[in-house]
């Protein structure tokens, strides 16, 4: 009986043929040998712990937070105080023309 | 944002940290590359539209960071690319890698051309999934399926026909 082609004889694993074939048997028992070896280097493996943290880190280091800048508030506070004292300014001296133009009209 | 970056740490980072190391073939440049990966997410995480699949986007910024890694030649060690040539005078004095009992994972991988080695290795990182690793790659499935069957058989009949000529059982 003639060997399977590979793809048949890994589907039906060590079934009747293999059992009484010498070369199929090696074949099965090879690739076995080749799984078992990539699972024994491969398998398993994940990231070192310290992975995380240097992420952690470097993001850190490279992008820190921004401080918001108190800037803006202390112009803010300067436009407006100005604004206040121009008025306590000018309001006394224009108050009594105010209410002389006021009092003519009526 | 905060947030979501640490999910994605939390949740990829050992995915990333594989796909690197079977692309450069040594754990410390696959941390330093999946570390420039992760960076490069938090980076560009706030203008992530969504158009790809947020693993696509994350894959495609991993395997940049190390080919970028590959390029700037900080890699001492060889990848596992190139490994072949370097490891072929290793192999010549090493007799008997087809010895009964399993071979040695590295001398396995130099038998194989370039393009199956990666798949390879992924392949049992990843458990054994070929959707993960088609996912990680950016390759179709069925490529990756074709890759790893021709690559088993290859290196099967090739260890059995060396202990059956050689007489080892």
């Amino acid at each position: 009986m003639a060997c399977p082609d590979f793809e048949d004889l890994v589907r039906g694993g060590a079934g009747d043929h293999a059992a009484h074939c010498e070369e199929c048997r090696a074949l099965l028992d090879a690739l076995a040998d080749v799984d078992a070896t990539f699972e024994a280097a491969f398998a398993g493996i994940s990231a070192p712990p310290s992975l995380a943290a240097g992420v952690r880190a470097r993001v850190a280091r490279e992008f820190p937070v921004r401080r918001l800048s108190v800037l803006p508030e202390v112009l803010d506070f300067i436009g407006w105080a100005a604004v206040f004292a121009l008025a306590a300014i000018l309001l006394p001296r224009f108050l009594p023309l105010l209410n002389a133009a006021i009092a003519s009209l009526s | 944002m905060e947030e979501e970056f640490e999910r994605i740490v939390r949740e990829y980072r050992d995915k990333i940290f594989r796909l690197a190391y079977s692309m450069l073939g040594d754990r410390g440049a696959a941390e330093e590359a999946a570390q420039d990966a992760l960076v490069r997410v938090w980076k560009g995480l706030a203008g992530f539209r969504a158009e790809s699949s947020l693993s696509t986007w994350i894959y495609s910024i991993t395997r940049n960071a190390c080919l970028t890694a590959l390029a700037r030649g900080r890699l001492r060690t060889a990848s596992l690319e190139d490994a072949a040539p370097r490891r072929e005078v290793e192999r010549r004095a090493t007799a008997d890698w087809f010895a009964a009992g399993p071979p040695d994972a590295a001398a396995l991988l130099d038998r194989l051309p370039a393009k199956y080695r990666q798949v390879v290795a992924l392949f049992y990182m990843q458990e054994k999934s070929y959707d993960e690793v088609a996912s990680m790659l950016g390759l179709p499935v069925g490529t990756v399926k074709t890759y790893l069957f021709r690559a088993r058989k290859s290196l099967a009949e090739e260890l059995a026909s060396e202990r059956v000529r050689k007489g080892v059982a």
